[in-house]
């Protein structure tokens, strides 16, 4: 089995009294894209850092490529942080070459591989722009060709759709995909489950600095249980409904928004109404999201997140 | 640490710095100030008009020796403005000719001759003609002065009738003459100048009347009169008994000392002062993350150091070529004995500890501005976190100033075990020859305080560039809670 390229075990941060990454263990295998999920201030950003070797951690380790972060790992990882930034008054070419040049690549190869990518992700017209004179959303793919020009083994994006309309991250969307059909190793961070959905292999899910779940996106999913909308006048709904769900939410005029308890169906709650004889105006069963496993996993109040300062 | 991406990130950052219009002004901040001062002086000289000024004198007396001072005048203008520029570049041959003729001809053959031996530069001789022209009138009167100055009558002057500006009436009065400038212009001064020397010098004739002393004799004796000397006992005495006598040679190096001594804080100060908004811009463009996984820490602190210090060199380049060109016109137009005096101040000895506490010296406070820059997120924060430091480096220039006429004195020495002092002290001790040990001992605990000051600096700056602002300060007492990388 070759060795993951990113391992982390048992890591630990505290800012002050704050706890900002709490134990965290998890392990990224050759060839995956994993989304690590949680809301602002779970600990994301601060693992990140950690498993970059950015940040020391208080306590456990991280490995890159099967050795503690440092100059072995240079040049195999790109890192795409969350706070953007380049050096303003360089040109978009001259930025992304001195990242390449940074990570290794001569500077002959480093402007023309610079060149080549602005090209293929449709910037090619801002290759001398200076970069302070660059749209939000250039910039940032500008700053993402600057993470993988060199072409890492590893790529790590911390929040990369932030700031991002919607037709960008599409783009960025599609981005991801090409490297990962490259056999390149993936791991962003998000606060917006849908992303994970349509692109990860895996999920790793953060709350409150802790590792609250780690696996398929199925798996996750399972996890939410079915969720029903309902309508009904009879007045006698919550009774023979209540064997079967773990919360309701009367909306009102008969509607129900049901979510079912993990071992039951669709099936027995249509079967209940009907031997209820209640009139049933409405059955609609719907697909639970990621964000709808968070929220079973950690509650509704834990799944808002809570800032930390970093 | 990998010394290619040390250079990238100075490279980046010499470049980067270098291609602002900022560094521009910078760099050719000096060069502009002399070119628009020197255009500045020309074209107020240009624009000076030609004032014509005559004089009536009632007295008889002293018409033709106020014209004799002023030419004299003129002469001694000439020599001073002209006489170097001739003076540097032509030969020691061509230059006696010329001062010859100057002498004895006047400034316009003086420069006829310049002109035949190097016609491109004669052109671009300094101008030292004055604007004030004196015309003779034949039998001008008190009553005549309104319509002169009026116009209504124009004297003529090489065949052009002009109007005077002026007129300088001498008269008798019963304790001795008088002198009155007439004129509509206030701010004209005519020939006052050169009358109020001649009416002193006749006023010192007749007070010391018969008694057999002249002014010129009282003024000889006076410029002969003894003054008292100093004498180094340990100076190497010449074979005819003198040699030992303090001159001016004997402090150049002192003088020397506290240029370079000045030249480091200025390098000091701007380089610092470079890293530190450097460090605050990068902060603001949050590009050093993303450079962290890729670099070492060390790299990027040692790089931004490299690269800064060659901005700083580069940035002080005019400095450097006026300072070279000054000495070497020092050299040219001064004693002949300065140039021996200043080639044997600058002793191999004196460079490689110059070249030693330059370099420490600016590691020392780059980092502190480095660390302290890393914590900023404003100029704002910048400010406030290196007011002591700025403090503490101006303090230091009160060692340059008292290392020239006390270069022993205790301040200086305590200054010089000082890592904050250190670089500006021992350079200003170096002239009188302090012990090899002190110098030693100084180096040593300047480069320990360096390499504790790039290790906390290493920490600050990691510290404070993922952490915002002043609140990071608290870092500065929580060192050990760091770990490094």
């Amino acid at each position: 089995m070759s060795t993951p390229p990113l391992e982390l075990t048992d890591l630990t941060k505290r800012f002050g009294k704050k706890t900002a990454v709490d134990h965290v263990s998890m392990s990224v295998g050759e060839g995956e894209i994993v989304g690590f999920l949680g809301p602002n201030g779970a600990g994301k950003t601060s693992t990140l850092r950690m498993a970059l070797g950015i940040l020391p951690p208080d306590s456990g380790s991280a490995k890159l490529f099967g050795a503690a972060p440092g100059p072995a790992a240079f040049g195999r990882v790109g890192f795409l942080p969350e706070e953007r930034g380049l050096y303003r008054k360089s040109t978009a070419r001259g930025a992304i070459a001195h990242m390449a040049r940074l990570n290794g690549m001569k500077g002959k190869d480093a402007f023309a591989r610079a060149d080549e990518m602005m090209d293929q992700y449709g910037i090619g017209e801002a290759k001398k722009s200076k970069v302070k004179s660059l749209s939000k959303g250039m910039a940032q793919k500008v700053q993402l060709i600057a993470a993988i020009a060199h072409d890492p083994e590893l790529l790590v994006l911390d929040e990369p759709f932030s700031g991002l309309d919607p037709v960008n991250q599409k783009v960025l969307e599609d981005i991801i995909r090409g490297i990962a059909a490259r056999g390149r190793t993936i791991i962003f961070s998000t606060h917006v489950m849908e992303h994970a959905e349509r692109l990860c292999d895996r999920i790793v899910l953060m709350s409150r600095g802790a590792k609250v779940f780690d696996g398929t996106v199925e798996a996750a999913l399972a996890k939410a249980g079915v969720q029903i909308r309902l309508q009904t006048p009879s007045e006698t709904a919550q009774d023979w409904l209540s064997p079967f769900v773990q919360d309701v939410v009367h909306e009102g005029g008969g509607v129900y928004n049901l979510f079912l308890k993990p071992n039951a169906g669709s099936q027995q709650v249509l079967k209940a109404c009907i031997e209820s004889g209640a009139e049933l105006l409405r059955f609609e069963p719907r697909q639970p999201s990621l964000h709808d496993a968070f929220v079973s996993m950690v509650g509704e109040d834990n799944a808002r997140g809570e800032e930390v300062t970093t | 640490m990998n010394l290619r991406r040390i250079a990238l990130i100075a490279r980046r950052d010499f470049i980067g710095y270098v291609r602002t219009l900022g560094f521009w002004i910078t760099v050719l901040g000096p060069v502009i100030g002399i070119i628009l001062g020197t255009l500045g002086i020309s074209i107020a000289n240009s624009a000076e008009p030609t004032r014509y000024v005559s004089i009536l004198d009632e007295t008889g007396r002293y018409e033709q020796l106020i014209i004799e001072d002023w030419t004299a005048d003129q002469k001694a203008a000439a020599i001073t403005t002209m006489t170097p520029f001739v003076k540097i570049v032509s030969t020691p041959e061509q230059f006696k000719i010329f001062e010859t003729k100057l002498e004895n001809e006047g400034v316009d053959a003086a420069k006829d001759y310049f002109a035949t031996i190097n016609p491109s530069l004669a052109e671009r001789l300094p101008n030292v003609g004055s604007s004030l022209r004196i015309v003779d009138i034949d039998g001008l009167s008190a009553e005549d002065i309104n319509a002169y100055l009026s116009g209504d009558i124009r004297p003529d002057y090489r065949g052009e009738a002009v109007k005077l500006s002026g007129i300088m009436r001498i008269t008798d009065a019963d304790d001795g003459p008088v002198a009155q400038l007439y004129s509509s212009v206030p701010s004209f001064n005519g020939l006052r100048g050169n009358t109020n020397d001649i009416l002193r010098r006749d006023a010192e004739d007749r007070y010391f009347g018969d008694t057999g002393i002249t002014r010129d004799g009282f003024w000889a004796t006076r410029e002969k009169a003894p003054r008292a000397t100093t004498i180094n006992p340990f100076k190497k005495a010449t074979p005819d008994g003198g040699g030992q006598t303090v001159t001016m040679a004997d402090r150049v190096p002192y003088f020397l000392a506290a240029g370079l001594s000045f030249f480091l804080w200025l390098t000091v100060f701007s380089g610092a002062y470079m890293l530190l908004m450097s460090m605050v811009e990068e902060k603001v463009n949050k590009a050093l993350e993303m450079m962290l996984a890729s670099t070492r820490f060390t790299e990027i602190l040692f790089g931004k150091l490299l690269g800064v210090a060659a901005l700083t060199v580069a940035s002080m380049m005019p400095w450097i070529i006026m300072g070279s060109i000054g000495i070497f016109v020092a050299i040219k137009l001064g004693d002949p004995a300065l140039a021996g005096v200043l080639a044997g101040s600058v002793t191999p000895g004196m460079i490689i500890t110059f070249i030693s506490f330059f370099i420490l010296g600016y590691l020392f406070y780059g980092s502190l501005f480095m660390a302290l820059g890393s914590l900023a997120e404003s100029m704002q924060d910048a400010q406030t976190l290196v007011t002591p430091v700025l403090l503490m480096l101006t303090m230091c220039l009160f060692v340059v100033s008292t290392g020239i006429s006390n270069p022993d004195s205790g301040l200086i020495k305590a200054a010089s075990f000082i890592p904050v002092s250190a670089p500006f002290a021992i350079l200003m001790r170096l002239p009188s020859d302090p012990p090899l040990w002190e110098i030693w001992l100084s180096a040593f605990i300047l480069l320990a305080s360096t390499v504790l000051v790039i290790w906390g600096a290493s920490k600050l700056f990691r510290h404070g560039i993922l952490s915002g602002g002043i609140k990071g300060l608290k870092t500065l007492f929580s060192f050990g809670r760091i770990k490094s990388s």
